[in-house]
This record gives C-alpha cells, structure tokens and sequence, in this order.
C-alpha cells in the first residue's frame, strides 16, 4: 500500500479532509496560469524578461490564482465540532461564514430556522444571528466553547497537594468567590435583552457591509487622480490650491513607478469585484461545497420560480439555500459535560411577540 | 435555489475572465512595464515620444525598444497573444469542468437523466401527422408521455414531446438541455467519464500544435521561449485533469489481500 510519507494520515486528513483531489485541480491550475503569464510577459519584453519586478509580479499572480486552493484548505479543515472545538475552525467558520460564499452559502433569514441550527430553542437567538449576520453571537460563541473545553477544564482539573497530603484544585478556589446577587443578576439579563432588541432593530448584516466597503474602496482607488475632480462636481474641495509653478518647454511630470499596493489592487479588482456582483461576497463560492444537493427539487424550484417570479424576489430565492456543515458544527450538544446551565430566568423580553 | 450546473457555469465565467485580465492583459499594461522595471524611468516610449519629438528625435536609435517580440515568427506578437489567450481559455475550462465532474458526478448525472424528459422533436417526425396542434407550455399542467407541446422563441418555433410521465423541468431550459447532452451518460468511476476524455483531448490537441509551432520557429530561425511556457503549462494542465481519472491500483491491490485474508 502506499504510504503518505509526508505526513501520517491522521495529521493529512484533518489537514485536507477526505479527498485531495479538488485540492490538487486548484493547484495545478494556478501553475498552469502562472505559467502562461510568464509566456506573456516573456512575449512582451523578449529577452529582457528576469528583472526583480517580473519575478515580484509573478509571485503576487500565483499567490492571487492559489487563494482558490488555500481557501477550500480552511473550509474543508473544518472538522472541528463544540466538544472538539479547534482553532482552525474558529478561523474556517469565521472565513466561510462572512468572507467568502464558500460551505455556507446565505443564512436563511427564518430565525426559527437559525435557532435550530444553532442548536438552540430560543427564537431570540435566531433573531439576533438573521440580523447581525451571526458573527458576534456564533463565532464568539465557538471561541468561548474552544477557550473552555481546551484551556479552563484542562486548567481547573489541575490538583495540588499540599505537603500536608491535602489537595487543592483551581475549582475548589473559584468557589470561593460569591456568585453574584440575584439583583445583579437581573440587571445583566435585562443588558443581554436590550441588546437583543437594539440588533435586532437597528443590526446590519456584516457579510453585506463587508462587500459594500470593499467595493466602495475599489471605486474610489480607481477613481485615482479624478478623486479631486469628482469631489469638486459634488461640492467638496479639499485639495491643495493649484500651483503657480512656471513650466519651461520640455516640463514632464515624471509618471511614478506604481507602488506594490496599486498592483495588488489591479490584480485583486476582477475577481473581487465579480464575486460581490453575483454573490455579495468578497471571495467566490465553491460549487462543490455549496449546500444542498437535492437535485430534482433544485429543478422543480426552477420551474416553481417562473411561475411565480412577479411575487418572489431573486433575494429571497436564494436566502433559503440552507447550510450543512454548520448543522455538523453547532447542533451537537453545546455543553459540555461539567457544566451545569442554570435555570433560564423568565423576566426576558420575548421579542418572538413583536410585529415587525 | 439555483441548480448547481448554473453555479458551476457562473463560477467559471467569472474565473475565466479573472484569467483572462490577469494573464493576458496586465502584462500588456503601462503599469506593469512600469513596476517591473522595463520601462526606463518609469516612462514607455510612447511617453516619452512626446518630449523627443519636440527636439528632432522620431526614431529610437536602438530598435530593441521597438521589437519586444519574443517568437517573432511570422505571426509576431500577436499571434503569440491570441494563442496564450486559446490556452488560458482551454486550460481553464477544462480543468474546472474535470473539477466538476470529478466532485459532482452523481448530481450531474442525475440531473442529466432528469433534464431527458423532454426531446425536441423534428419537424417532420411522423409523431407530429394526425397530432393535433401542440399548445404552450403550462407549469401548473400534468403531462404525460407522449405529449407534444411548442415554444417560440427569437421567431423559430420547436417541438417538445415528452419522454415520460409527468417530465420534470423547463422544456426550453439552456442550462437542463447542455446538462443532458453533457452528464446524462456520467456514472461510476471518473475514469470512464466522457467529459474528462474530451478535456484531457482538448490538452493534448493544444499541446501538440504548439510542439508544430515550436518546430516551425525552430525552421524558420525564430525565437520560441514563450511558446515553451506555453507548453509547460499545457503539460501541467493535462496532468492536473487526469489525476483524477487514475484508479488506485495499489489501494485497490491491498483491498483485494484484505478479502483474500
């Protein structure tokens, strides 16, 4: 049989999951392109081809065309569940979830539907994540359960014994301490309530501010020396006044030797830019990897949505797409075997009541 | 939900023009001859035209400026572009249609059969004599085997008949017919795969013209270092495709100890 020498089996499998292969096709399809530019740049300047900048450029090109690889490497090492939590599936959740349409394409935007993938039985919690994109609740939510699990139970179960032959644990300390009063107590679930309710009134969704901003700075970088133009037909002047240098015969203006970050932007600007076209992300989806593979009720959608296209925006369509592997990460039982979760105080404002 | 022939279609157009832009067109760019250092002093020589003119120089003395052709054989630089431009095309599209095959062939494939419930009918098919005349096509209607209806579109009209009872899908559907024709006979193993014999043809076929112009340059005493890289990464493609076509024998051999055992 053959052996991985490389790397044992176990360590190659939570690297690059179960199969290579779509890894493999990335890679030598990032090879072959950096390949053909080199053809052209060697088309272009002949046998002056090798200078530093070539080699630079080149190295920017084949990073740029390998993000496809390096980022199916993140989504697929996401094995990672809440009683294993690991950190690269904080970063594999973080990445998919709001930079790239990767595994998860959009959050369904029913909050009972959220709730249930999240594994949890409160329809305010699926309230906040529809609203907030479900960064700061989810993803903090992992790295609280990865800082558990992998750092204070291992810590807690510490035991020293005291030459006396008693034993003392960091659990036995912490008890000391006096839990909070029930007044305080009030106060912070009444906190956590308003919180709800301010997000999920007046919350954005961060995977759509993301792609907003990005765009936005792309327009303004090429927009370049008539920033100041445009900035003058809507009304604002804030460059320096004109200068009243005298120019004899033969005056040039230098032109400026593009900076590396002008050439990574020119390089990034179509990718990114068609990504958030069609997708409202900054990095393009993997069809493989997309959620939700049942053929025939894809097709039967279809013809459901020519029916009735007047009534149901493309949006929406496409929000239903539901997640898989999220379903894998969050709904195994969240808490691990130590704790005990005390009894849910009833004073919370139920926000599942409201008309919106 | 958008079936994920269409996704995969989007995905690769928008990757194929990524290509396009960043392999073939930036090198061309001003700010690029800029960065890289071959233009001197950060000005190409259209630029700098505007200042020489001016004091009676309109020619370069040395025309190494002028002639930045690496394969000047007869085509020039400009065959050389259109050929890397054939190249980025082919190697892109079929290393990600492979790709596709190779992750979604039981989807393919299944949506290849489902999108087979309706066949264009010939005009003069002897089903369509004693026909009555077909109607448009209704969503919300059951049809069964047999059935006939039409659809005009850009002033030609053409004449489904359905395959089987109550046929699934759009009749007039791009995306269900291309899937049809492409994935319908795809199962098994990807070393039987049609699509990937025809990608991995389309490699080789690019490779070995570009060997022929290869050779033609050599014949004709032109330089040819460009069209070796485009060999390199024809090679690399190729390879790329069909890896993922190798049965693995040596897995395969140890399994067949294991139930020997």
């Amino acid at each position: 049989m053959k052996k991985n020498l490389l790397l044992p089996s176990w360590s190659s499998y939570q690297l690059l999951g179960p199969t290579t292969l779509h890894l493999q096709h990335e890679f030598f399809l990032s090879v072959a392109l950096t390949m053909l530019t080199v053809s052209s740049l060697r088309t272009r300047y002949g046998e002056s081809f090798g200078t530093w900048g070539d080699f630079q450029l080149l190295f920017f090109i084949f990073l740029w065309f390998l993000r496809h690889f390096l980022l199916r490497c993140i989504c697929t090492s996401d094995i990672a569940t809440t009683r294993r939590p690991t950190i690269m599936g904080l970063v594999a959740y973080g990445w998919t979830s709001h930079f790239s349409a990767g595994q998860y394409y959009d959050r369904p935007n029913n909050p009972n539907v959220i709730a249930k993938h999240i594994g949890s039985s409160h329809t305010d919690d699926g309230h906040v994540m529809a609203t907030i994109s479900s960064f700061f609740s989810p993803t903090l939510r992992y790295a609280w359960q990865l800082w558990l699990i992998r750092v204070w139970f291992p810590i807690s179960s510490i035991h020293f014994v005291t030459p006396s032959g008693r034993t003392y644990s960091i659990q036995s300390f912490s008890s000391m301490i006096p839990s909070p009063s029930p007044r305080l107590r009030l106060g912070i679930n009444k906190a956590y309530s308003n919180w709800n309710d301010f997000w999920t009134l007046h919350g954005l969704s961060l995977q759509s501010i993301i792609a907003k901003v990005t765009t936005v700075m792309y327009i303004i970088y090429f927009l370049g020396k008539k920033r100041n133009k445009v900035m003058k037909m809507v009304g604002w002047n804030f460059s320096e006044e004109e200068s009243t240098e005298f120019h004899p015969y033969g005056y040039h203006n230098r032109l400026d030797v593009p900076t590396l970050r002008h050439m990574l932007i020119l390089l990034t600007a179509v990718g990114t830019l068609g990504s958030i076209t069609l997708y409202g992300r900054i990095s393009l989806p993997f069809p493989d990897l997309v959620a939700g593979s049942n053929v025939l009720k894809a097709v039967r959608g279809e013809v459901k949505s020519t029916t009735t296209q007047s009534s149901v925006s493309p949006q929406s369509r496409i929000a239903v797409v539901p997640y898989g592997m999220l379903r894998v990460l969050l709904t195994d039982d969240i808490t691990p075997p130590d704790v005990v979760i005390p009894p849910k105080e009833t004073n919370q404002v139920s926000i599942t009541k409201r008309k919106y | 939900m958008e079936n994920k022939f269409r996704l995969i279609c989007k995905i690769a157009s928008i990757r194929l023009f990524e290509a396009l832009v960043i392999s073939a067109i930036v090198p061309w760019m001003g700010s690029t001859c800029r960065y890289t250092g071959h233009c001197l002093e950060g000005l190409s020589f259209i630029e700098l035209s505007r200042i020489l003119h001016p004091i009676g120089i309109i020619a370069p003395y040395r025309d190494d400026l002028l002639r930045r052709s690496g394969t000047s054989f007869g085509l020039s630089e400009f065959g050389c572009v259109m050929w890397i431009t054939i190249s980025i095309i082919v190697t892109t599209l079929s290393i990600l249609l492979a790709q596709a095959i190779t992750l979604n062939r039981s989807y393919l494939g299944t949506m290849g059969y489902i999108a087979g419930g309706w066949t264009i009918v010939e005009p003069n098919d002897p089903c369509l004599i004693g026909a009555s005349s077909p109607s448009q096509w209704d969503p919300r209607r059951k049809y069964k085997k047999g059935d006939l209806i039409v659809e005009h579109s850009f002033r030609t009209r053409t004449i489904y008949k359905a395959t089987s009872n109550s046929p699934e899908g759009k009749p007039l559907d791009i995306s269900l017919r291309a899937t049809h024709l492409l994935f319908s006979d795809e199962l098994g193993h990807p070393s039987t795969s049609t699509v990937i014999a025809y990608c991995s043809a389309s490699q080789v076929g690019m490779l070995l013209t570009t060997i022929l112009l290869i050779l033609a340059a050599i014949c004709l005493g032109r330089g040819y270092g460009s069209l070796l890289w485009i060999v390199g990464a024809n090679l690399i493609g190729s390879y790329g495709i069909l890896r993922a076509v190798h049965p693995p024998y040596d897995e395969l051999a140890d399994l067949a100890n294991q139930i020997k055992a």
